[in-house]
């Protein structure tokens, strides 16, 4: 069965049970926790405009100036998202649009810290934490497809 | 006001040209390979940003794949800058950098 279907009106119907909801939930909210202390793993979340460091620099102090943290801007995001996919029977256009970048940003910590290659997997490891890293970002690959689908 | 004539030494002249010319140049906004974002993700969000029709995204998504990064849009410094911000919203890997 889809996980998401989109509905006559543009609302786009969730179709989670309570585990996975559970699971994408607490994704989120660790995300939010770990966005908050590790540069290391989060770094893709914040990248660099300019490739130029001079122009990176710049460009950095004008935006401190003129707007709030982007860190901040990500944890309202995770925060929102968590909420939504903890009791949302339905998402609105905008609320879809908020899951599904919330949901590649977790993607892209747990595709940071678990090391992904360029072809999608993770070398070979015995590592027990890698592995459940993977576990959840595939996790997080078919969830993202099947809201995809649905939002098209 | 005086009539007196300055002239420029000509070395100032060519800095101030080089520099007007360089600034009006284009912005262009890149989108880098990377093994997280899905296909289909970056298809849609090229779409939903620039509002491009699935075929001309989908080009796009292909050349950042096969070549390892795609200029998506160009155009003055302050629009640039929006779409790398709306693009980097979405979590793809996108940079700014001056048109040669």
């Amino acid at each position: 069965m889809k996980l998401f279907k989109r509905s006559k009106d543009g609302s786009i119907l969730v179709r989670l049970d309570e585990s996975q909801r559970d699971v994408l939930a607490q994704l989120f909210e660790q995300s939010k926790m770990v966005s908050e202390v590790d540069r290391d793993s989060t770094w893709r979340l914040n990248p660099p405009t300019y490739e130029d460091p001079v122009e990176q620099a710049e460009y950095q102090l004008d935006i401190s100036r003129n707007y709030h943290d982007q860190s901040a801007v990500n944890n309202d995001l995770f925060l929102s998202a968590a909420g939504l996919v903890r009791s949302a029977k339905a998402f609105t256009p905008d609320e879809a649009e908020l899951v599904l970048a919330a949901i590649n940003k977790v993607r892209l910590i747990l595709g940071t810290m678990a090391n992904i290659q360029d072809d999608g997997g993770i070398e070979d490891t015995a590592d027990e934490r890698i592995v459940l890293l993977f576990n959840y970002y595939q996790f997080t690959t078919g969830i993202i497809s099947y809201l995809i689908d649905a939002m098209w | 006001m005086s009539s007196k004539s300055t002239t420029l030494p000509e070395a100032d002249i060519n800095e101030v040209t080089t520099a007007e010319v360089k600034e009006d140049k284009p912005w262009l906004v890149i989108v880098w390979n990377d093994p997280i974002n899905l296909m289909n993700y970056v298809t849609y969000v090229l779409q939903k940003v620039f509002g491009y029709a699935e075929a001309k995204a989908h080009k796009l998504m292909l050349q950042v794949h096969e070549e390892g990064k795609a200029v998506v849009s160009s155009g003055p410094r302050d629009k640039a800058e929006i779409d790398v911000t709306k693009l980097q919203h979405y979590g793809l890997w996108a940079t700014l950098q001056r048109g040669d």
